[in-house]
C-alpha cells in the first residue's frame, strides 16, 4: 500500500448564517467580502486563489511524505507535490438543509496530485444519485474542539494573538491607504476588533475546531502530463478504491483560511470508511460562546 | 379603554402580532432594496456603509420576528392561537400618522421607521429631507419607557395581564411555547411563565425598541438614527435598487393603489416568493400550535420549527433579492420588480391535526415545481427549487415519527 500523507493552508471565502448559503457578498453571517474585494464564491481551494488577503498565511496543500508498504521513501517523486481539489469544491450544507455546520459534505471531491506538467486524480462516486443522498453519503465523519492538536499542526497556539499582531499592522497602514482601499481596510479592523472583545475571542473559538472526512475514492483515474508512470513508478494501482481521510481545521476567518492535513492511500486493501455524522448535538452559536450573526 | 377580559387581551394580542409582522416586513423590504455591488455605480465606501445598514436594518428585523414569537408565546401561555396573518400592504394602520407601505431604502424609509420606533417624550425626527447637521443622537432615554405610538398598545396588554386573576388566565400548555433555541439568539423569544414573565417579555419588547439608558445604542431607535445621520452626512447617495413602492402581482383587493409588476417571468418570480412566505408562516402557525406530548410531536414540531428558520435562508432571501434584479415591466427599462410580501390567502391552520402536515407539503411540493420550472432559465432558482425539495423530504420524515 501506498501512503501519501499532505497537509497545508487552504482558502474558502463562503457567506455563513443566517445568509444564503450562496450569498456573494456577506451581510448578517460573520464572513463578508469587503468593500472593493471580489464576490464570496465558496470554492474550497487548496492552490493558487485568484485573490487573498494580506497578512495572510499562503496557500499551499503539498505531499509531506510517502511511504510505501510502511517504508518511508524519502526520494519519492511525489515528494513536495501539490495537492488540488478540481471541478471547484464547495461545503454544501446549504444552511443546514443538506447538513448542518461542521458535518457538510464537500462536493464534489476530485483530488489530485500535480509534479509540475505531470498528474493524477480520482473523486467520489455517490452511490446513489439522487438528492439529498448523493451529497450526504459524504458528510463528515467527526467534529472535534482541540486546541492543542490545532497548535501541534499549525504552529499557531493562540490566533487571537495573530489577530492582533494584524490588527496592529492594518492600522499602521490605514492612514497611507488609497481613498478606494480604506474601506476594506477599515472594515477588516472592525472585525478585528470586534472578535478580540468578545468573550472567548468571538469567531476566533472555531480555530479550535477540526472536522474530519472519511472518503472511498472510486471514479476512473485521470492522468496528466505522463501521468502516473513519472509519479508511481515501479508501483501499479488496482482498481480498488482509494481512501482519502483528512481534516480541515485551524479556521481564521479573518484571513478565509483553514489548515487542511490528510492521507490518501492507493492499494489499500478491503478498506471500510467511517460512518458519517448526521447530527450535531449542539449549535456552532453556543459552541463560539454567543451569537456570531453579527460579530 | 382597559383590558380586563381574555376576549379583550386576544384582541389586542392579534394587533401587537399584526403591527410586529407588518413593521418587520417594511424593514425587510427597505433591506433587501439596497444596492450591493460596485457594478451598480457605487464607491468603496458607498458599498461598506450600505452593508452595514443593510446588517443593521436586518438585525432590527430579527428582534421584530423575537417580538412576534414573544406574543406568540404570550398568546399561548392565555390559552389562544398564534396569528400569523396581516392586512395588505398598503393599509391604514390606526397607530402611525401614516400606512403601512413597502419603501426602498430611501430617507423617507428612514424618517418612517423613525417613527414607527420613537420613544415616548421623544420629539420627531427631522422632516424628510431636512438639514441633519448638527442633530444630536438619543444616546439618553427618558423615563418612563414606551412606545410613542404602539406603547399604548402594549400598556394596555401590559394592565390587562395585571387586571385579570392570574390563576384564571394562563391556561395554555407551557410546551406550546418557544423556547430561545432558534439557530439565531438574538431573536431572544423568552417562554412566559405567569403574570411576572408576561409583564418582563413585555417590558423586553418595549425595550428592544427604543432602548433603555443602559443599551440605548443597541435600540432600534438608536440604530435608525444612526444610519439617517450617517446618509445625511454622504450626501443622501442613491443607495437602493429601482424597485418600486408596494410593489404587487395583482390588484389590491381594496383598490389602495400599487405597482403592478408586469412582466411575466418576474411575476411568476415574485409568486414564488410570496409562495415560500406564506409557506413559512403557516409552518411557524403550526409550530406554535403543537404542545408535544409524545416523542413524534416533538420530532414534528423540532421539524416545523427547523424547516421554517432554513426556508428564510434558502427560499425567502434568495427569491426576494433576485426580485430585486428582476424587471418590473419591459427588461429595458431600468424599473426593477421586488418582492411584495403578498398574503394571498389567510394563514389558516387546518383545524385537523392528521390534515396539517399534507397540506403544507403539497403546498411545498407546488413551491418546488415553481422553482424547478423557473429554473430552467435562473440556476439560482433552480438550486432553490432543488434544496426547498430536501426540506421538504425531511419535514415529511419529521412527520413519519409522529
Amino acid at each position: 500500500m501506498l501512503a501519501i500523507s499532505f497537509s497545508g493552508w487552504a482558502q474558502c471565502k463562503l457567506a455563513t448564517d443566517p445568509d444564503p448559503y450562496d450569498d456573494p457578498r456577506g451581510v448578517s453571517g460573520y464572513m463578508r467580502a469587503y468593500a472593493g474585494e471580489p464576490d464570496l464564491d465558496r470554492i474550497i481551494r487548496f492552490q493558487d486563489p485568484p485573490s487573498s488577503r494580506t497578512l495572510t498565511p499562503d496557500v499551499g496543500v503539498v505531499v509531506r511524505e510517502v511511504v510505501l508498504n510502511g517504508e518511508m521513501q524519502s526520494a519519492h517523486p511525489l515528494a513536495g507535490a501539490k495537492v488540488e481539489l478540481v471541478d471547484d469544491p464547495v461545503f454544501e450544507g446549504r444552511n443546514g438543509v443538506i447538513a448542518e455546520d461542521g458535518l457538510e459534505p464537500i462536493a464534489p471531491f476530485h483530488l489530485a496530485l500535480r509534479q509540475g506538467l505531470d498528474g493524477f486524480s480520482r473523486a467520489t462516486v455517490p452511490s446513489d444519485p439522487r438528492l439529498p443522498h448523493r451529497l450526504r453519503e459524504f458528510n463528515a465523519v467527526d467534529l472535534q474542539f482541540d486546541l492543542g492538536f490545532i497548535e501541534r499542526a499549525t504552529g499557531v497556539a493562540d490566533l487571537g494573538a495573530v489577530w492582533r499582531t494584524r490588527l496592529g499592522e492594518l492600522e499602521a497602514k490605514l492612514p497611507d491607504a488609497s481613498p478606494e482601499a480604506s474601506p476594506a481596510i477599515e472594515e477588516r479592523i472592525d472585525f478585528l476588533k470586534r472578535n478580540l472583545r468578545a468573550e472567548g475571542g468571538g469567531v476566533a473559538g472555531f480555530f479550535a475546531a477540526r472536522m474530519e472526512w472519511d472518503y472511498a475514492i472510486r471514479s476512473e483515474i485521470r492522468e496528466y502530463g505522463r501521468g502516473m508512470a513519472a509519479l508511481l513508478p515501479g508501483f501499479a494501482p488496482t482498481n480498488e478504491p482509494w481512501r482519502a481521510r483528512f481534516w480541515f481545521g485551524g479556521w481564521d476567518a479573518d484571513a478565509q483560511m483553514f489548515f487542511v492535513s490528510g492521507e490518501l492511500e492507493i492499494n489499500a486493501s478491503g478498506i471500510s470508511t467511517r460512518t458519517i455524522l448526521t447530527r450535531r448535538p449542539e449549535r456552532m452559536t453556543d459552541i463560539a460562546g454567543g451569537s456570531y450573526a453579527e460579530i | 379603554m382597559a383590558i380586563d377580559t381574555r376576549e379583550e387581551l386576544i384582541n389586542a394580542l392579534h394587533v401587537a402580532s399584526e403591527i410586529e409582522h407588518s413593521l418587520l416586513v417594511q424593514y425587510l423590504y427597505a433591506g433587501l432594496s439596497i444596492k450591493r455591488g460596485l457594478d451598480e455605480g457605487l464607491s468603496t465606501n458607498q458599498q461598506r456603509l450600505l452593508r452595514d445598514w443593510q446588517a443593521r436594518i436586518y438585525q432590527i428585523a430579527r428582534e421584530e420576528m423575537g417580538h412576534l414569537g414573544i406574543v406568540c408565546n404570550l398568546l399561548a401561555a392565555i390559552g389562544a392561537a398564534p396569528k400569523f396573518g396581516r392586512r395588505f400592504l398598503p393599509s391604514p394602520t390606526g397607530y402611525f400618522p401614516f400606512p403601512f407601505d413597502l419603501i426602498p431604502f430611501s430617507d423617507e424609509a428612514l424618517y418612517r421607521f423613525l417613527v414607527f420606533e420613537l420613544p415616548r417624550g421623544f420629539p420627531p425626527p427631522p422632516p424628510l429631507g431636512a438639514d441633519l447637521s448638527g442633530v444630536a443622537g438619543p444616546l439618553v432615554v427618558p423615563e418612563p419607557l414606551e412606545y410613542e405610538y404602539v406603547g399604548e398598545l402594549y400598556a394596555q396588554i401590559a394592565e390587562g395581564f395585571q387586571a385579570i386573576p392570574e390563576p384564571d388566565l394562563f391556561l395554555g400548555p407551557q410546551a406550546a411555547q418557544s423556547e430561545n433555541n432558534w439557530s439565531d439568539p438574538s431573536l431572544d423569544i423568552r417562554p412566559v411563565a405567569g403574570r411576572n414573565g408576561a409583564l418582563a417579555a413585555i417590558s423586553n419588547v418595549i425595550e428592544d425598541g427604543e432602548g433603555t439608558p443602559q443599551n440605548s445604542e443597541r435600540s432600534h431607535y438608536a440604530g435608525f438614527v444612526a444610519i439617517r445621520q450617517r446618509y445625511f452626512e454622504e450626501g443622501r447617495f442613491d443607495g437602493a435598487r429601482r424597485v418600486p413602492r408596494n410593489p404587487a402581482t395583482r390588484p389590491s383587493p381594496d383598490g389602495a393603489p400599487v405597482n403592478l409588476i408586469v412582466n411575466t417571468r418576474s411575476r411568476e418570480l415574485v409568486e414564488l416568493f410570496n409562495a415560500s412566505y406564506a409557506i413559512m408562516l403557516l409552518m411557524l402557525q403550526h409550530y406554535f400550535s403543537i404542545a408535544p406530548r409524545t416523542n413524534g410531536e416533538k420530532t414534528l414540531r423540532s421539524g416545523l420549527q427547523q424547516a421554517s428558520q432554513r426556508i428564510m435562508s434558502v427560499a425567502l432571501r434568495p427569491l426576494a433579492e433576485e426580485a430585486t434584479r428582476a424587471p418590473l415591466g419591459d427588461p429595458a427599462d431600468p424599473k426593477r420588480a421586488g418582492p411584495s410580501f403578498e398574503i394571498y390567502s389567510d394563514v389558516s391552520l387546518s383545524p385537523y391535526p392528521e390534515a396539517r402536515l399534507p397540506i403544507l407539503l403539497e403546498r411545498l411540493d407546488g413551491l418546488v415545481a415553481g422553482c424547478l420550472e423557473l429554473g430552467r432559465e435562473q440556476p439560482r432558482i433552480a438550486a432553490i427549487g432543488e434544496t426547498l425539495a430536501i426540506l421538504r423530504g425531511d419535514l415529511a420524515d419529521s412527520g413519519r415519527v409522529a
